[in-house]
């Protein structure tokens, strides 16, 4: 469009000077005075007082500002005075237009003598058509256009200026994320943060800008630098594709970041991992990557290093999510239209984050398209989803809105069978995400979600569950080198279970959790060399553990109510990111976390000498509201080392403690549907984990395939497992059904990664081991004799290829591959007749292993024509899940009938299964 | 008593159909999984075992009675029969200060000791070497002291409509705080209707039956761990704690009904063994089921600490009271009328006869009925009234 301008201007004048045969026509004269004023301010006067008209391009003199003293001078004159020493030119042409062009000037007449075919005389006007080069900087005159920064001056001061600003996706509008700005000499760079913010130090005078992020086609910006500025940058995407790619990190990040163990996932990776029903699936392909497992194929319980299921803190655009799946883990909480990525950090855990163990799982969903309104969504076997999105105030405010459901229900009512025909599976989430550019400076992003799942047994039991989740983030820079985030967020995770099968027996079980948090992250560049990370949240815990009410009049429970519990859970944090060299640099720091267990609440109290067991429990000791029953806190440790051997090889090393207070009570083998969370008390210590890794990180081919292998040896203490057979529901002696126990986690993990390129995926072989202990080896509870025992989730080996080739733009094919060592489990190996009654007993605990699994994949993309103007852009993913039908067993248990224990094993998707989705967005 | 109604409800879930069940349904949930997913039956060798463990049970019943060990070997999960007992083996209780007193085998592996007058002041062990000479020895027990049984009590819960029987005692001297309780219950039971002939199948005749088939007693013995501690309380005084619950529809109390209950004191090691072994219960090993716990006792191998013994040796003394319940609860069992049989067919049929009938017409018949309608032994009792009935 801007190209156009100068050329229809052109054209324009040609047409027209033919018809103008006398130039300089004496014009009026022009007295002004000018202060500091606007290029525009100066064209109104001189266009008022004058019968001239300005033609030019606004954009290139919106930064520029006049001082002008003139009296009684013509146009040409004061047009002079303006421009002279610049490079912009002028022209006017017969008819009082004055066309205001950067360097080349405009020809307003045609050559003397072209429609005369006797003229004889030298052509007194040549155009020169700009140099190839130079035509295509032109092409993006927002490349092209002199950026002037801060404020102007004559002459420029040696020293350095910080350049700060968004880099926003040219289309969407949506944050570019980990996008590079650098200059070139001397080198000097910065990437972007979470919400596209930059901040860049560099020396003031004129630069070129390099803007480089993956995905996104390179651009840059030539500025000169004055003083502290402030600079937006629009990207385009690189590629044609439908619009869902927005990848993070540096290429190179794997190599020159600080951070181990951190894997960033974007929705495209998500989008050509298969999985069972079609549906993109977050956690299951999180489960790919290396070092994480889980106990069950059915089960989204992750497992990230040897730490147990409830150990991962999982956020959704910072909000704590208690439940991440559907029906009891066969999908993931998650609606892949709204996620843009997950970042996963397994190793450095940065200290703004706490309160979890093994990992933190950082979902971000993405923001509405700013430009206008679109629609996507899904149809697949079981689940169809929906996703709008738009302005709200068009550039500023937009909105996201998700939602997605089941339709098993309905498949289940058609199914011929009695017993179907009472039951109910249905699922639904629904996500809102608003976000607002207040101006500037400051940003707000609101989130909501809410999940819900039911589902009923033979018309008999209905369990359901819910989680709730809001966020409101604020974003506020200070200056060019302090920002901030504050964020408050509630979350409520509640199910529920009842039956009323039996009007006798018909009952209501409940529990739930809510969680208040407040937390304010701030970063602040101290210099080029040290970026200060600091901050503070808090958390505000109420749980109610259980309630069991008899449910009918008929009903002839008697009801149970366990005591809510409430605790607050603080913590202070300072992290400094050290760039000590260029080959070395060190994140160190430091997170203070402070625990209080609070009143109102009873607490058991046991005789003095025995063991915490409800045969022993004397009595309980009152506490008032708001009275501490407990403290705990301490210091969490956060360091790593990156030192790079060579361009692109870097050895790093890293150290962290973490502490947590929350647990999950499961002493079955997955998480099951009325697993309760438990805050720490009394009895129940927290966990301190703490974690040291070391690893080799190499990338070949210019960045584009990442090698990394990583080691790493885990202590967690008070680590909970469980007494053998005590249950943990409407438990009111709950501290004595728990059993402390020491673990021990190390292993290897291998990956190759190549995320670019036609062919693309990852490949990683883990080596793994989770080993337990009691910590009170003699007691008669102590698992396999107070000896270190296999946890549950222990697969030592592990091996997953993930692989994606691109025939073209429109038609790709995935592989996948898995195999993993069977877990253990604890087999009964025999029975026995003592005191008139059997009893089974069973191996030690976890010496057996059920046989290994693996599975293979396949899946097709096809995406419709890549036309820009048409209805729906669309996709359809077919895809093979377990394509060589191999029947992994999930579970094995083992049944007592007829006086005879008979083993089972169940295989949930036994065969090769075929699925269909179709994708859609307009 | 709050505790178990919840539990046996949710235990539902956890074994029935339940939480087992929902992971076999879910994948119903979807005509996919249905169609997908697959039970088979998984016997990996680990579960079929063949090496079998010493089991033993019993312990040294100090003063008063004689004291009963039984040697049985473990056996495998799927193996229905019973199990094989432990011939030949060499029974010794010793004590710290160089007494000993050897068992004398009984056969089918049931090992007595006559009423000892032991030291009480000492500890015991038991050793036992088995006939291929492997050895085993428990640990060193005190001996624990039972106090008397000071009343066993009943009343009548209208709410589950079942009669509980509860037991009361005290010990203000003895350091003791644990107990364990077993019962032996009897109770006197009639068949609905009276079987006064029988057949005589020698002299194929129909006779009259010597003995009154329609009365029986039938003892049964408890099942359950019971346990009970006064660790928590002030004094070493148990008050109505409940040893037995007899449902009324049991009709155990229709006529009269006998309860010897047998009190034992224990120490606190011995305690934390009975309840850990009655948490152990025949439930598996699925995703959702509780982890099973592992109890084996205080016995070890004197080769291979390893080696895998069961049984709890205790030394201590019985206390045992018995009552007699005549509260009439309950139904009289009721049948179906009785059959009439042609008396030329009777060597045909298989019903217990009752007696002769004869219609209007002036035809006779015999009449019969079912076992369990009309001879009491198919019930599980006997027809000889047991010494201590009143």
């Amino acid at each position: 469009m801007k190209l156009l301008l100068p050329l229809s201007v052109l054209f324009f004048s040609i047409f027209f000077s033919r018809t103008s045969a006398a130039q300089n026509v004496p014009g009026k004269k022009v007295t002004m005075h000018l202060d500091s004023s606007r290029f525009t301010d100066f064209v109104r006067q001189v266009e008022s007082q004058t019968g001239y008209f300005f033609y030019y391009d606004a954009s290139r003199f919106d930064s520029l500002t006049l001082d002008l003293d003139v009296k009684e001078l013509t146009v040409r004159e004061v047009l002079d005075q303006v421009f002279k020493g610049s490079e912009f030119e002028y022209a006017i042409d017969s008819q009082q237009r004055i066309y205001i062009t950067q360097v080349q000037r405009i020809i307003t007449q045609l050559p003397p003598g072209l429609f005369d075919p006797d003229y004889v005389g030298p052509s007194a006007v040549t155009y020169e058509g700009p140099e190839n080069d130079a035509k295509e900087k032109l092409l993006s005159t927002a490349e092209s256009k002199l950026h002037e920064l801060g404020v102007k001056r004559h002459r420029i001061v040696p020293g350095n200026s910080t350049i700060t600003g968004y880099v926003r996706n040219a289309v969407t509008g949506e944050p570019v994320i980990g996008a590079a700005i650098f200059i070139e000499s001397p080198s000097i760079g910065a990437s972007t943060d979470a919400l596209g913010f930059y901040s860049l130090t560099i020396p003031r005078g004129r630069q070129l800008l390099k803007v480089k992020s993956f995905g996104m086609r390179e651009t840059q910006r030539q500025v000169i630098l004055y003083s502290d500025g402030k600079l937006d940058i629009e990207m385009r995407e690189s590629v044609i594709a439908l619009k869902e790619v927005s990848v993070k990190a540096g290429m190179d990040k794997n190599v020159v970041g600080t951070q181990m163990g951190t894997v960033k996932l974007t929705i495209k990776n998500l989008k050509q991992v298969p999985t069972v029903f079609g549906e993109t699936d977050l956690l299951r392909t999180v489960l790919t990557l290396p070092g994480i497992k889980s106990v069950g194929e059915n089960s989204t319980g992750l497992n990230v290093r040897g730490g147990s299921a409830d150990q991962n803190l999982i956020q959704y655009n910072d909000a704590v999510i208690y439940n991440p799946s559907h029906l009891f883990g066969f999908f993931s909480a998650f609606n892949p239209d709204v996620l843009k990525d997950v970042e996963l950090y397994k190793s450095t855990i940065p200290a703004k984050f706490g309160g979890r163990l093994a990992s933190v799982l950082d979902i971000n969903s993405r923001d509405g398209n700013k430009k206008k309104f679109t629609a996507s969504g899904g149809i697949g076997l079981v689940t169809g989803r929906l996703t709008l999105e738009g302005p709200l105030i068009k550039d500023k405010t937009s909105f996201l809105l998700g939602g997605r459901s089941t339709y098993s229900n309905w498949l289940i009512k058609t199914l011929d069978n009695e017993n179907y025909n009472k039951s109910s599976a249905s699922f639904y989430d629904v996500n809102l995400h608003v976000s607002h550019e207040i101006n500037e400076k400051n940003s707000l992003f609101l989130t909501g979600y809410v999940s819900d799942d039911r589902f009923r047994l033979y018309g008999d039991t209905l369990y359901t569950y819910q989680n709730q989740l809001a966020s409101l983030k604020w974003k506020h820079t200070f200056n060019a080198k302090l920002y901030g985030v504050l964020t408050a967020s509630h979350t409520k995770y509640q199910y529920s279970m009842g039956a009323a099968g039996l009007p006798l027996n018909s009952f209501d079980l409940k529990f739930d959790i809510n969680q208040s948090n407040f937390k304010a992250d701030l970063s602040y560049v101290l210099n080029p060399k040290h970026t200060l990370d600091f901050g503070l949240s808090t958390i505000y815990y109420k749980l109610h553990p259980g309630s069991f009410q008899p449910r009918g009049p008929e009903s002839l429970i008697m009801p149970d109510e366990l005591e809510p519990e409430q605790a607050t859970e603080s913590a202070l944090y300072i992290e400094d990111k050290f760039e000590v060299s260029p080959r070395l640099a060190i994140t160190a720091g430091i997170r203070y976390s402070f625990y209080q267990y609070l009143g109102p609440r009873n607490v058991n109290t046991y005789v003095p000498g025995y063991p915490i067991d409800y045969i022993y429990q004397d009595g309980v000791k009152e506490y008032g509201a708001g009275k501490k029953i407990k403290n705990y806190g301490g210091p969490e440790y956060r360091a790593s080392v990156r030192y790079s051997i060579f361009d692109n090889l870097s050895l790093k090393v890293s150290y962290n403690t973490l502490r947590q207070y929350i647990h999950l009570l499961t002493n079955t083998m997955t998480i099951s549907p009325t697993d309760i969370w438990k805050l720490s008390d009394t009895y129940i210590k927290p966990q301190i984990g703490d974690q040291i890794s070391v690893g080799l990180y190499r990338n070949f081919r210019g960045n584009k395939v990442e090698v990394s292998l990583e080691g790493y040896y885990k202590n967690i203490q008070n680590f909970l497992d469980y007494k053998g057979g005590d249950s943990l529901i409407m438990n009111h002696n709950i501290e004595a059904a728990v059993l402390n126990t020491k673990a021990k986690a190390y292993g290897v993990e291998f990956m190759i990664k190549k995320m670019t390129g036609k062919l693309n995926g990852w490949v990683g072989y883990t080596y793994a081991r989770t080993l337990l202990r009691a910590v009170d080896r003699e007691s008669l509870d102590a698992p396999n004799d107070g000896n270190y025992y296999p946890s549950n989730y222990d697969k030592p080996h592990d091996f997953t290829m993930i692989s994606n080739y691109r025939f073209s733009h429109r038609f790709s094919l995935s592989f996948n591959f898995t195999y993993s060592t069977g877990r253990p489990y604890t087999p009964p190996i025999g029975k026995y007749l003592i005191d008139g009654s059997q009893r089974v007993y069973y191996a030690d605990r976890n010496q057996f292993r059920i046989p290994d699994y693996y599975r293979t994949d396949v899946a097709m993309n096809i995406e419709g024509n890549h036309r820009i103007k048409k209805l729906a852009h669309s996709s359809w993913t077919l895809a093979v899940y377990n394509l060589l039908g191999r029947k992994n067993p999930t579970s094995v248990y083992f049944q007592t009938i007829g006086g005879k224990v008979s083993g089972y094993q169940l295989s949930i998707f036994g065969q090769p299964i075929p699925t269909i989705t179709y994708n859609f967005r307009f | 008593m709050k505790n178990t109604s919840y539990k046996t409800i949710l235990s539902k879930f956890g074994d029935e159909q339940g939480v087992t069940g929902v992971l076999k349904y879910l994948m119903l949930i979807v005509p996919a999984f249905v169609i997908y997913s697959c039970i088979e039956p998984f016997s990996p060798p680990e579960v079929n075992n063949v090496e079998t463990y010493l089991v033993v049970d019993g312990f040294l019943n100090i003063g008063g009675d004689s004291s009963t060990v039984i040697l049985r070997n473990t056996q495998n999960t799927n193996d229905d029969t019973p199990p094989v007992t432990e011939p030949g083996a060499l029974i010794v209780a010793e004590s710290e200060n160089g007494e000993s007193y050897t068992f004398i085998e009984m056969g089918d592996g049931v090992y007595k000791l006559p009423p000892i007058n032991a030291n009480t002041a000492t500890r015991y062990r038991l050793s036992i070497r088995r006939l291929g000479g492997r050895e085993y020895l428990s640990d060193y027990v005190q001996v624990s002291i039972t106090p008397p049984i000071d009343s066993v009590s009943y009343k009548l819960d209208q709410g589950q409509n079942a009669m509980l029987i509860y037991v009361n005692t005290h010990d203000l001297n003895s350091n003791s705080r644990f107990y364990r309780w077993k019962f032996e219950e009897t109770y006197e039971y009639r068949t609905a209707y009276y079987s006064g002939l029988e057949r005589d199948f020698e002299k194929r005749q129909v006779v009259s039956r010597p003995e009154d088939v329609s009365l029986c007693w039938r003892t049964l013995e408890s099942r359950d761990i019971k346990l009970g501690s006064t660790v928590k309380l002030s004094e070493n005084i148990i008050k109505e704690v409940p040893v037995n619950v007899i449902r009324i529809e049991s009709n155990k109390l229709l006529f009269k009904y006998s309860i010897l209950v047998k009190q034992y004191s224990l120490s606190r090691e011995a305690f934390e063994y009975w309840t850990d072994l009655a948490k152990t219960t025949q439930g598996t090993g699925t995703l959702f089921d509780p982890q099973p716990s592992q109890v084996t006792g205080n016995i070890k191998s004197k080769e291979d600490a390893r080696e895998l013994v069961f049984g709890y040796f205790s030394a201590s003394t019985e206390a045992t009271k018995r009552i007699f319940i005549n509260e009439r609860l309950g139904s009289y069992p009721r049948c179906s009328p009785p059959d009439t049989i042609e008396i030329a067919d009777v060597f045909e049929t298989t019903g217990v006869l009752l007696s002769y009938y004869q219609d209007p017409t002036g035809v006779s018949y015999l009449l019969s009925s079912s076992d369990f309608c009309s001879d009491c032994r198919a019930q599980g009792g006997t027809i000889r009234r047991p010494p201590f009935w009143q």
